[in-house]
């Protein structure tokens, strides 16, 4: 009997024993609310209380569904007479609506496994009213000009003074203009280029070869620029002749082709032309530049 | 010593002798290629001045088959070297292999050994086979293992490259592009030569085959006589306003230019700039060089070695215009 007695006693004092370290075990999740619009954060707090050297492992809290961490707080201890008080705060929100679950959250302490409650949480959006009514945007709002009249008093005397001016400089032309100067006669192209072939026949027998078919291709290359024949002065002579090719009976273009060949040669190629020649490549241009002008423009003075 | 009016009239008529073959050579080309007698020119000034060409062009245009035909006129060794990524520097020089019998290493001669070299599509192989090859071009000889070759002569390469397609391609930097004497853009052909193209393709007749019409010493003689090609002096100061116009546009009138170049024209832009009115000269059997020569060929002489800012391309302003407003802003002698 007293055997009996003895092990009744043993196994309700170790029944006692455990229930009062199960007591000391404490796990809890708690939020700060329960209803949030889109975003906005919650508080989400873990407490566990546990017996001073129990082996503990700490919630495996990678991903809640529904759920993003914000910031996640270090482990915060606090240390009682027999008991250790663990804290967590982990700052989480949502961007899908509805009601969703913080579900239960699981640690093990010693050879026990503890879970939290779940918690639920409604996310929601603004709250909107569609029967109250839109507003449009507020227009712009006229603020009044305190300087803008001294800019204005400004920019009328800048005005007066360049009329003022402009009056003063337009008096001074026409005074300058009332001066008669002597008035140069306007030769053309034909006209000035025969001038210069004439001047270039005058000094022709001073003139060195070179210079002499230098100068006769550039009073050709001139009446051309001046009739807008080609652009001068990137013109070379096989341009000249391919402008007026249409234009010119073919001994024409011949006897033009030869004389620029000749002048090239005379220009690029030291060739040491007779008189004849001269006198020729003289000739042929002299006798081509009215043909080409006859063709081109029926009034030379034009 | 400056040559005399009597040493230009005797080099006149060797010329007009010698440059026979040049009528011969295009004749014989005809026969295969409709039109792009530009290009063939182009090519030719290439050969006669000894300078490499780079040719530019949608693909289609018969630049192979023009090169290819040339090379077969003059009876040259011809090659052709499709450039693509996985090309090596030796797949174009040639490389050392073991012979097993002989027990030793001999040397094997890449395609690089030839008169003619078609470098098909620069463009498309990664900058140490274009290194390997200009340097070759320019050195006109080749290192391998221990023994250096001499190319043979004539040796003018020939690049082509596709302006279109550029992706996954090594553009050619500017300081190897300016080994190319000339960069010519190929064109598209007229409606006459198209027309022409396609009854040819199309009747489905066997292309003639291409006779040698000139031979080597025949080339190399005309080599020599273009090098003898009289340059007066006013075409040097030609040749050397319209490079330092590439470089200083303002002094020649054209200020505007100024923001769109970001460099000019180097010197050896004047150095092949006057090889090649030299040689442009020699296609017309001229013993001297005419303002015109150096105007036909200078847009393909500077077109590679005049580079343009951000600004040019955001006026949509091309190369092409620059020269033009070069050529039309310096004063012809």
């Amino acid at each position: 009997m007293l055997k009996k007695i003895t092990i009744i006693w043993l196994l309700v004092t170790v029944a006692g024993l455990f229930s009062v370290q199960a007591q000391d075990v404490r796990v809890q999740a708690s939020v700060d609310r329960n209803k949030i619009l889109i975003g906005e954060p919650i508080q989400l707090r873990l407490d566990v209380e546990i017996p001073q050297g129990t082996p503990m492992g700490w919630f495996n809290l990678d991903t809640i569904p529904h759920f993003t961490f914000i910031t996640r707080n270090k482990i915060d201890t606090q240390n009682n007479v027999r008991t250790i008080l663990f804290k967590q705060i982990l700052s989480i929100t949502s961007f899908d609506s509805g009601q969703w679950v913080i579900p239960q959250l699981g640690l093990t302490v010693g050879n026990n496994r503890y879970l939290t409650d779940s918690i639920s949480i409604m996310v929601d959006y603004s709250p909107a009213d569609p029967n109250q009514p839109y507003h449009d945007l507020k227009d712009i709002v006229e603020v009044p000009e305190t300087d803008s009249l001294y800019i204005n008093y400004i920019l009328v005397a800048a005005t007066l003074i360049a009329i003022a001016l402009l009056v003063w400089l337009l008096s001074r032309k026409k005074k300058a203009a009332a001066t008669p100067a002597p008035a140069a006669p306007r030769l053309s192209a034909l006209e000035q280029a025969m001038k210069e072939l004439e001047e270039l026949k005058a000094a022709s027998s001073s003139a060195n070869v070179k210079t002499y078919f230098t100068r006769l291709n550039d009073i050709l290359r001139t009446y051309f620029k001046n009739r807008n024949l080609v652009t001068a002065p990137n013109a070379g002579n096989e341009s000249f002749v391919q402008k007026v090719q249409s234009d010119l009976s073919r001994d024409q273009v011949l006897q033009l082709a030869q004389t620029l060949r000749l002048t090239d040669a005379v220009k690029f190629a030291k060739y040491n032309p007779s008189a004849a020649e001269q006198e020729e490549a003289y000739d042929v241009i002299r006798k081509t530049l009215p043909i080409i002008d006859e063709i081109h423009y029926k009034n030379p003075g034009s | 010593m400056l040559p005399t009016s009597d040493d230009i009239r005797q080099l006149n008529d060797r010329i007009s002798h010698q440059a026979a073959f040049i009528d011969r050579l295009r004749d014989e080309v005809r026969q295969v290629i409709v039109g792009q007698q530009y290009m063939l020119d182009r090519l030719l000034i290439g050969l006669l001045s000894n300078g490499h060409v780079l040719l530019e062009g949608v693909p289609g245009l018969a630049k192979t088959l023009t090169i290819k035909s040339l090379a077969q006129a003059v009876h040259a060794k011809f090659s052709r070297i499709q450039f693509t990524p996985d090309l090596l520097p030796a797949d174009v020089i040639g490389t050392m292999i073991y012979h097993q019998q002989k027990n030793e290493f001999v040397v094997r001669k890449g395609p690089i050994f030839a008169n003619f070299v078609l470098a098909d599509e620069i463009n498309r192989a990664p900058a140490k086979v274009q290194s390997a090859l200009l340097e070759a071009m320019q050195e006109r000889q080749v290192t391998i293992g221990d023994q250096t070759y001499k190319l043979d002569e004539p040796f003018l390469v020939l690049a082509t490259q596709n302006p279109l397609e550029q992706e996954g391609t090594y553009p050619l930097p500017e300081a190897q592009v300016d080994r190319f004497i000339m960069k010519v853009v190929v064109g598209y052909p007229s409606r006459q030569e198209e027309q022409l193209i396609i009854r040819q393709q199309v009747q489905g007749v066997r292309p003639p085959v291409i006779q040698q019409v000139v031979s080597m010493s025949e080339l190399v003689e005309a080599r020599d006589l273009t090098r003898q090609i009289y340059m007066d002096e006013k075409i040097e100061q030609y040749i050397i306003d319209i490079v330092f116009a590439t470089r200083r546009p303002a002094e020649y009138g054209l200020a505007k230019l100024e923001p769109l170049i970001s460099y000019g024209g180097s010197p050896r832009a004047s150095i092949n700039l006057a090889l090649a009115a030299k040689a442009h000269a020699y296609l017309s059997k001229r013993a001297f060089v005419i303002p015109e020569d150096v105007k036909a060929i200078a847009k393909d002489v500077l077109r590679h070695r005049v580079g343009l800012t951000y600004e040019a391309e955001a006026e949509n302003v091309n190369v092409e215009q620059v020269i033009e407003d070069i050529l039309g802003a310096v004063q012809v002698p």
